[in-house]
């Protein structure tokens, strides 16, 4: 009994079915088709639109995930060709940065009165005892120990003669070497000294009597007493005066130029003339 | 022989309806098509009472010049009512017997009036007194044939027997 009833429901549905789908097949829509047509097609058109929504979702799949192994390499590539690009450019600026670098440097060459030579420092010192930098310019270039080296900040150094200078390269003692020294004065005050290196770091100036003007601030420049620096150039800043012992005060002076990040140099290829009263940077021509 | 009987008078009732809605025109309130459904449904259950439904409502809706399936599926939906009531319950009685009549006539008529509702812009034009007269007169119609058949066998063996008794005394 309980067969036959469950027999009955699926028999009862299909047989309306096949009269509701008789009835479909001989009326007309308002469009001029037929029901079962409308119907037919509607229902066709969604599994269209399934089959549609699934090829579409598939070729997404496609595109965003299985195709990403060309992505990757196409990624891979043009990251290479951003850093080719970015080198390019870092490249390209520091042409432009060393271009405004020999800019000043030129400026500065027409402001020194002796013949000069513009050299690229391409060595540090090997040791950690000594401030000594190379530069690219050597005997060929005629340089020769005890020729100063200027930047356009100031007072570099001096080239030594230990070791000699090769064809093509020289070594140059900076300013802040421990046994570096040049003959200097205070700027405001023309009260003259000894500026030595100090710590490696700083200068330190000498032989400045207790009866200088000397103040905290004071600009110090070369004074081309020692017949190596030409005069007037700028060496530091005072930062402390202070009460040495005997006749003299220790002025500590912080250097013009920054000597860890000095690049292109000028070096006076040409003596400078004998002291004979002041001057100031800028008379006669340069080399 | 019971599908036979069912086939036969489903045709004999088609043709008296024809006969009846040709007489009588449009003022024809009688469904001999349904009352046979029903009255060989009851009898027959619910998974016959789908095919007899079905195939009588088809073949009235072909000679009708209809849209073919609207009173299949109205009569297989009654058939198949019909047929399930007379297998849960028992349908011996006149009230009863009527009752379902009624019902299924109704169920019919309304299920071709809401099909032909839906599927034509103007419907079927047909007012529920006359949906409702329909029903009491068929149900009338099928308690008239639940008796006839049940008592004509009867009745028959009884004229027999008077003839043959009347025949007796005439000879003794």
């Amino acid at each position: 009994m309980l067969a036959g009833r469950r027999r009955i429901g699926p028999l009862l549905v299909a047989a309306l079915l096949g009269h509701l789908l008789l009835v479909s097949l001989q009326v007309n829509t308002a469009g001029g088709v037929t029901v079962f047509s409308a119907l037919v097609f509607g229902a066709f058109g969604e599994v269209q639109r399934l089959v549609g929504a699934a090829a579409s979702s598939v070729g997404d799949a496609w595109r965003q995930y299985v195709a990403l192994a060309g992505v990757q390499e196409e990624n891979a590539r043009l990251r290479a060709r951003i850093d080719e690009i970015e080198i390019g450019l870092h490249e390209q600026r520091t042409l432009a940065l060393r271009a405004e670098r020999l800019e000043t440097l030129l400026g500065m060459r027409a402001r020194v009165p002796q013949r000069t030579l513009a050299a690229e420092v391409i060595a540090g010192d090997a040791t950690s005892w000594f401030r000594t930098v190379t530069i690219s310019r050597g005997r060929a270039d005629g340089i020769a120990p005890d020729m100063a080296v200027l930047a356009p900040q100031g007072l570099v150094g001096r080239v030594v003669g230990r070791p000699p200078p090769t064809a093509h390269a020289a070594r140059v003692q900076l300013l802040v070497d421990r046994s570096a020294a040049a003959a200097a004065m205070i700027e405001r005050s023309r009260a003259g000294g000894i500026v030595v290196g100090d710590d490696g770091v700083m200068l330190r100036m000498e032989y400045v009597s207790t009866l200088a003007d000397v103040q905290v601030g004071d600009a110090v420049i070369s004074s081309g007493l020692d017949g190596i620096y030409p005069k007037g150039f700028p060496i530091g800043e005072i930062v402390a005066v202070e009460r040495g012992q005997g006749l003299y005060q220790v002025v500590r002076i912080r250097p013009a130029v920054d000597f860890s990040a000095v690049e292109e140099v000028l070096v006076v290829v040409e003596p400078p003339p004998a002291p004979t009263g002041p001057a100031t940077p800028g008379e006669g021509g340069s080399g | 022989m019971y599908a036979l009987r069912t086939a036969v008078a489903l045709g004999i009732a088609l043709a008296l309806q024809a006969l009846l809605a040709h007489a009588m025109g449009n003022r024809s309130v009688i469904d001999l098509v349904t009352v046979t459904v029903i009255y060989f449904a009851l009898g027959a259950g619910p998974a016959a009472g789908i095919l007899i439904g079905s195939a009588a409502g088809l073949a009235q809706d072909v000679l009708s010049g209809g849209v073919v399936g609207v009173n299949g599926f109205a009569s297989c939906l009654v058939a198949f009512a019909a047929g399930a009531i007379g297998s849960q319950f028992i349908v011996a009685n006149t009230l009863p017997r009527f009752v379902v009549f009624v019902a299924g006539s109704a169920l019919q008529a309304t299920c071709v009036i809401g099909l032909y509702a839906l599927i034509t812009p103007l419907g079927f034009g047909v007012a529920p007194a006359r949906v409702a007269a329909q029903a009491l007169f068929n149900g009338v119609v099928g308690v008239l044939a639940f008796q006839v058949v049940e008592r004509a066998p009867r009745m028959i063996e009884r004229r027999r027997l008077r003839r043959a008794h009347v025949r007796g005394r005439l000879s003794g």
